[in-house]
């Protein structure tokens, strides 16, 4: 812990720390050029030089690289000092006129226009080297490296070819004072795009990112599968850039167990993929989408930043952003795309395809204002309120062209999408060259849905939607006890009837939580410990997972034996276990074999 | 060759020092032997040889050995002087190998004229 | 009659030796040409058992090259060509006569010196570290050894401790040779104290200075010296392995240097259990790729490791973390050669020799305007005028000194009313100039000193690393003033500029290179002021350099007709009938300077 005195000041800092981390201790504010954070220092640009006297020498030396001695007197302003930094200014200056940061800190220290004139190669750099030295020694890759040495020194790649070990991660732009860096121009090719997810992969994203814009926390997250530092061990950028030194590669997922007492489950649903039809082309298209990807492409913070273009025509940036396309002039909405399709697809109505493909038709009419729009349906189905009446209004406002029928088939001609479907009001055969096409998939649940079911013992359905305990009387629950159902994991479901059941499944599970006793099921399953040999094979056959185990042990405590449990709680009393168990340790309350054969012996005598 | 330890050093050096003396270009006694065109013929390539074999086999390394042109005396090749420093030159002549051999080992070495093979001691007067 | 003569041994040497200069000066003149006629011609002669040809390093006297001198008579010969091989061996060896021909005259007129020690040149000189120049051949060991190599080394191991040998080191005053002239005691010391495992030194081969070959020549002429000095060195720190860092420029003295490692390592003398007192070291050649900068330490290291050379920020000095982080002592090619000497003559010896602060002897290259360019080596507080005028033999054609350029690209200029300066660190910087590796270069009168900064400073734009900005920017706007200046286009205050750039670069940069590269302008500026003030106030270069500012023109009256300058004139400018006055076309006159240095009358004059 060396000491030394900056500015008379006496200041104890840390080993290795520099002259510029103890007048930063000291509260002293010295420019610097060359110098990052997390970078080693090179003391290359020379703006931070201050005065250090050591051994009866005084010297200027940078301050960002010089190591805090023990005993150095450092003084950080002076006529000298000034002078050098402004000479170093000025010559920077010369060299990069159009670098705003120079121009900047060169007005600060009073030059305005330097008296040298220099041949600039690179108008904006000014050789620090900064961006060599995150790539080289905090990186590690070395994609980037001076070449030449004087005046004709410059940044450039091995070779001066593309460069193919570049990892893209961008840590020289970050670092490089002046801005001038582009990690674009070293690549021989364009880095593998990450899709997006949350934009339906029209975009990219990086593999360090917050998941979506409102996401619960809003913090980013690391994409194992992608980052460098997980597949190479080399990069390490984002934490050595992060201010709060908040990245920890060390950080495992990990398992957290909760003792609950009500469960509600809200998995939601999915789309259907199109790609079933194969008459529509989805997945072969680019202008054929579903209409979530629509959805994103008209949302203000999605991909196209609200702009509708066909997908065909995306214009990305360097960083895999879309900036720009071709505006679709005539656009079809195909509905009921796998909904109630019995043969081939699902026989149910997705109930929301309806009212989101209307409102589809009037968002496309604010984005593209001259452009037209055509819906091919079966039956209009509005029968929530106001429903009719936005329906309505989209055809007397003819926002869209509604068409009754179904669609055949979707093929390219010209650079168009052209669309075959049938009139069945007229009973004429259309054909429309459309610019885009939007399926309005049908709903299905998340995938995983029967896996969590089986899990959480609860029924499903054909279509894998979770089972309701009684489909009238009992909507939220389900048959296990304490596990209740919300929204579109039981049936396609849109957004005020998904509140209004959430809001029913909350006041259900509080109902159970807030009470200090509650009523259950008389007649359950009891076992009998001193038969109970357990083989557990009551465990699997008990829909409701009440089986569990029990230990018995002595008045010491040593273990026993092991039996099997019935939870009351949870025990509905169907009795499955009691007519699996081979050792008739188990039975339900009131209606034992005992029971039930001594009713039968008073019955007949 | 073996690994060698400090005492070797002097044996390489002893080896060497004569070859360091005639660069150096001291030594205590000068030998020339005259060797014009008469002087060949007459044999005083043997008589360089025996000299040189001389100084080799007893270790000489303070007596240089040159050469010159016709002494003059052409009649009495092949001829040589012999210098001590210090001292006057003495010039041999009518010589052979074994006559060289002994002028070598009692003057040279032992510093003796040899009388009975010199013609005279000095040399010309140079104008 | 019985056979008396035994065959000649191997360690036959014959009765005389011819020592032929096989330097990189002589060697480009052709010496091993001469070399080959002259074991051509002895074989023919039948002289091969009597005569050897011995090709030693550098000489020194580089500008009479190629020579030969012939032992034992001491005589010394130069400038021989192939063909002059019959007539010297049917002379001397035979005949026993001294060439004359070949021999050295000190100036047109004077009779020629056959003798190598009667030559001034040679014997103005004190040989410490060049001890066994030409005497020795440097590829055989054993010749080294004959001529007390290696008792220094058998002497430390036997009977000093490393704290011995660094103690003694300190009191003989040596002093790094490569420049800096910090005290090579104190830094080995430095370097054994330094905490590490494993210690490493270095010698550094990489001589960049234009001009100056010291460091060559003693690789050239004496590798062991250097590998025996490496050797104490290495056991003084603690070091187990040592590289010796040599520009590729060097092939002749790299592959002595691989000759020499190898003949040393059969001998033992490197590699393990030296001399049988347990001392581990070896050596490795590393070849650098020869940038100026390579010079400065860090840089060095950095070249050595496999990156690029650039300095760092010191410290960590290299004693503390040098080479893969070890603890390293770098030290240059003179100062390592000094070593054995000062060990095996000891420290009282050594300090007995120089001036107060400066102990010892220095090599200088002395090039540029002087009658005997070579290699010498003098006492430290020699004077310039001694060097200059009586080992360099004064300037030729008669001209006026002007001034003397020490220590490299970033040394300064020296006026002549400095030439009875003293030579050692201290009064050098006292002037603006540096010591340097110990180049010298000497410019007469038609040099043109804002020229002559202008040239330096390209050279250092040239060679500066580029990674701070006072050394990468500031000494080429510098060396854009200059070239403005040099062209006629000088503006008023551009010496104030001039200044001022050179006291910021000098005050501001990473390294030495930036730290001295402004001393060329700033000593021309502290002594020949009027010169720039001529360039910029009237448009006129004094010594008539500057193309821009200067026209030639031919005296009428001085004019003897001789017609030389119409004849070597490129573009025909010059016209005139024998024995008649010629003219000069200005507007033809391309400024080349060619008639200007044909004339023998002084006619043609510039202004």
């Amino acid at each position: 812990m060396p000491t030394l005195t900056v500015n008379r000041q006496e200041i104890e800092v840390a080993d290795g720390a520099t002259v510029l981390d103890a007048a930063k201790a000291c509260g002293l504010e010295i420019p610097t050029l060359c110098h990052h954070r997390g970078v080693p220092s090179a003391g290359a640009c020379r703006i931070c030089v201050v005065e250090a006297t050591s051994r009866g020498r005084t010297r200027l030396i940078a301050s960002c690289a010089y190591p805090a001695e023990e005993g150095l007197v450092v003084q950080t302003e002076s006529e000298r000092i000034k002078r050098s930094r402004k000479m170093t200014l000025e010559l920077l200056l010369a060299r990069c006129p159009e670098s705003e940061r120079i121009q900047e800190m060169a007005r600060e220290l009073g030059v305005d226009t330097p008296r040298f004139k220099t041949e600039n190669r690179n108008q904006k750099c000014i050789m620090c080297g900064l961006c060599v030295r995150v790539c080289n020694q905090v990186i590690g890759v070395g994609a980037v490296c001076f070449s030449g040495r004087g005046q004709t020194r410059e940044v450039v790649t091995p070779y001066k070819e593309l460069s193919d070990v570049c990892i893209g991660c961008g840590a020289c732009a970050v670092v490089c004072p002046t801005g001038c860096i582009d990690p674009a121009e070293f690549r021989d090719k364009l880095l593998e795009r990450i899709p997006n997810e949350f934009n339906c992969g029209f975009d990219s994203r990086r593999s360090i990112y917050v998941p979506f814009p409102q996401a619960v926390p809003n913090k980013p997250v690391i994409d194992r599968e992608n980052c460098i530092h997980f597949r190479t061990g080399g990069c390490g950028a984002c934490a050595q850039i992060c201010p709060a030194g908040a990245i920890d590669y060390e950080a495992e997922d990990e398992f957290t167990e909760e003792k609950v007492g009500a469960i509600v489950v809200t998995t939601g649903y999915q789309l259907y993929n199109p790609a079933a039809y194969e008459e529509y082309g989805y997945g072969r298209y680019p202008d054929v989408v579903t209409s979530l990807e629509f959805e994103r492409m008209v949302s203000a913070s999605g991909p196209t930043g609200g702009n509708v273009y066909r997908p065909s025509t995306f214009e990305y940036d360097d960083d895999g952003k879309i900036v720009g396309g071709e505006k679709p002039m005539v656009c079809v909405f195909v509905k009921c795309v796998g909904s109630r399709e019995e043969v081939k697809h699902k026989p149910y109505c997705s109930n929301i395809c309806c009212m989101y493909t209307a409102k589809h038709t009037m968002l496309y009419e604010h984005k593209v204002h001259d452009g037209q729009a055509f819906v091919f349906y079966m039956d209009v189905r509005a029968p929530g309120k106001n429903y009719e009446q936005f329906v309505r209004r989209v055809a007397k406002e003819k926002t869209a062209t509604y068409i009754r029928g179904r669609v055949a088939k979707i093929f390219p001609r010209n650079g168009k999408m052209v669309v075959w479907g049938a009139d069945t009001l007229s009973g004429n055969q259309v054909e429309i060259d459309a610019d885009l096409v939007v399926l309005a998939a049908a709903v299905v649940p998340s995938s995983g849905a029967v896996d969590l079911a089986q899990k959480l013992r609860i029924g499903y359905d054909e279509h894998e939607f979770f089972n309701e305990a009684h489909p009238k009387l009992r909507p939220v629950e389900t048959n296990t006890a304490g596990i209740f159902l919300a929204g579109a994991c039981q049936a396609p479901r849109d957004i005020p009837e998904t509140v209004a059941q959430a809001s029913g499944a909350a006041a259900k599970a509080l109902g159970l939580v807030v009470r200090d006793e509650y009523e259950r099921e008389p007649i359950v399953a009891c076992v009998d410990e001193n038969t109970c040999n357990a083989c557990f094979n009551c465990e699997p056959v008990c829909a409701y997972g009440a089986i569990g185990e029990k230990e018995i042990r002595d008045r010491k405590g040593n273990l026993v034996k092991i039996v099997a449990e019935v939870n009351p709680g949870l025990c509905q009393g169907c009795g499955a276990c009691a007519v699996t168990c081979r050792s008739n340790s188990i039975e339900v309350e009131g209606f034992t074999d005992a029971e039930l054969y001594a009713e039968i012996d008073a019955l007949v005598p | 060759m073996p690994k060698i330890r400090p005492e070797d050093l002097e044996a390489i050096a002893m080896r060497m020092r004569r070859q360091a003396k005639l660069r150096d270009g001291t030594a205590r006694a000068r030998v020339t032997v005259h060797m014009g065109t008469c002087g060949i013929a007459a044999g005083a390539r043997k008589i360089m040889t025996a000299l040189m074999s001389a100084m080799e086999e007893q270790g000489v390394d303070d007596v240089t050995l040159t050469t010159s042109g016709c002494a003059g005396l052409c009649s009495r090749e092949p001829m040589m002087t012999v210098e001590i420093q210090g001292e006057a030159p003495v010039k041999y002549v009518n010589l052979d190998e074994n006559k060289t051999r002994v002028i070598f080992t009692e003057h040279v070495l032992g510093g003796n004229i040899v009388a009975d093979y010199a013609l005279g001691v000095g040399s010309e007067r140079v104008a | 009659m019985a056979e008396q003569t035994s065959p000649p041994t191997a360690h036959h040497v014959g009765r005389a030796q011819l020592l032929v200069c096989a330097g990189t000066g002589c060697v480009s003149g052709r010496s091993l040409k001469v070399r080959e006629a002259l074991l051509e011609e002895i074989d023919k002669r039948g002289l091969k058992d009597e005569v050897k040809i011995v090709a030693t390093g550098c000489q020194g006297f580089c500008a009479q090259g190629p020579i030969m001198i012939f032992q034992p008579d001491g005589i010394f010969y130069q400038k021989l060509k192939p063909e002059d091989v019959p007539l010297l061996v049917e002379e001397h060896l035979i005949k026993g006569r001294p060439v004359e021909k070949f021999m050295y005259v000190p100036s047109a007129g004077e009779p020629p010196i056959p003798k190598l020690s009667d030559i001034d040149f040679f014997n103005k000189q004190r040989l410490i570290v060049l001890r066994n120049r030409g005497l020795i051949d440097p590829e055989k060991i054993d010749e080294y050894i004959g001529r007390e190599g290696y008792q220094a080394l058998a002497k430390v191991l036997a009977s000093m401790t490393p704290e011995e040998v660094i103690d003694e080191m300190t009191r003989s005053g040596l002093r790094g040779r490569g420049g800096a002239g910090f005290p090579t005691g104190v830094k080995w010391g430095f370097t054994r104290k330094a905490p590490g495992d494993d210690k490493c030194i270095i010698c550094n081969a990489d001589e960049g200075d234009p001009g100056a070959f010291m460091d060559r020549s003693i690789i050239e002429s004496d590798p062991f010296s250097v590998l025996e000095g490496m050797a104490i060195g290495a056991y003084a720190i603690g070091a187990s392995h040592g590289y010796v860092y040599i520009r590729e420029e060097y092939p002749l003295a790299m592959e002595r240097l691989h000759i020499a490692i190898d003949q040393a390592r059969e001998y033992g003398l490197l590699g393990e259990d030296i001399f049988g007192c347990g001392l581990n070291f070896d050596i490795s050649v590393f070849r650098g790729a020869g940038a100026f900068v390579c010079g400065e330490e860090t840089s060095l290291i950095s070249s050595l490791e496999g990156r690029m050379p650039e300095p760092r920020v010191r410290p960590p000095f290299p004693a503390q973390s040098g080479v893969w982080n070890m603890p390293t002592n770098i030290n240059n090619v003179e100062t390592w050669a000094n070593v054995p000497v000062i060990m095996r003559r000891g420290a009282e010896w050594f300090s007995s020799i120089g001036t107060d602060t400066s102990k010892g002897t220095k090599v200088f290259s002395v090039v540029g305007n002087v009658n005997n360019t070579g290699l010498v080596e003098v006492p430290m507080g020699t004077t310039l005028r001694e060097i200059v005028f009586g080992i360099g033999g004064g300037i030729p054609n008669g001209r006026k000194f002007k001034a003397v350029q020490t220590g490299g690209p970033s040394g300064g200029c020296i006026p002549a009313s400095l030439l009875d300066l003293t030579i050692d660190y201290e009064r050098l910087g006292e002037v603006g100039s540096i010591m340097g590796s110990g180049g010298l270069i000497v410019m007469d009168e038609r040099t043109c000193m804002v020229d002559v900064a202008r040239y330096f400073l390209e050279f250092l734009v040239d060679e500066s690393c580029g990674k701070c900005t006072p050394c990468r920017e500031g000494v080429a706007q510098m060396h854009g003033i200059l070239e403005r200046i040099c062209a006629g286009q000088g503006r008023d205050d551009d010496i104030e500029m001039l200044i001022e750039l050179a006291e910021y670069v000098k005050d501001s940069s990473l390294c030495a290179l930036g730290g001295t590269a402004p001393n060329p302008v700033l000593s021309t500026l502290k002594y020949f002021r009027d010169e720039y003030t001529a360039h910029i106030a009237d448009g006129k270069c004094p010594a008539g350099v500057c193309k821009a500012l200067i026209q030639y023109s031919i005296s009428a009256d001085a004019c003897k007709g001789c017609t030389k300058c119409a004849r070597v004139c490129p573009v025909g400018a010059i016209t005139g009938a024998k024995k008649q006055p010629h003219t000069l076309d200005r507007s033809k006159c391309i400024k080349c300077g060619a008639c200007y240095e044909s004339c023998s009358f002084d006619a043609v004059l510039v202004e």
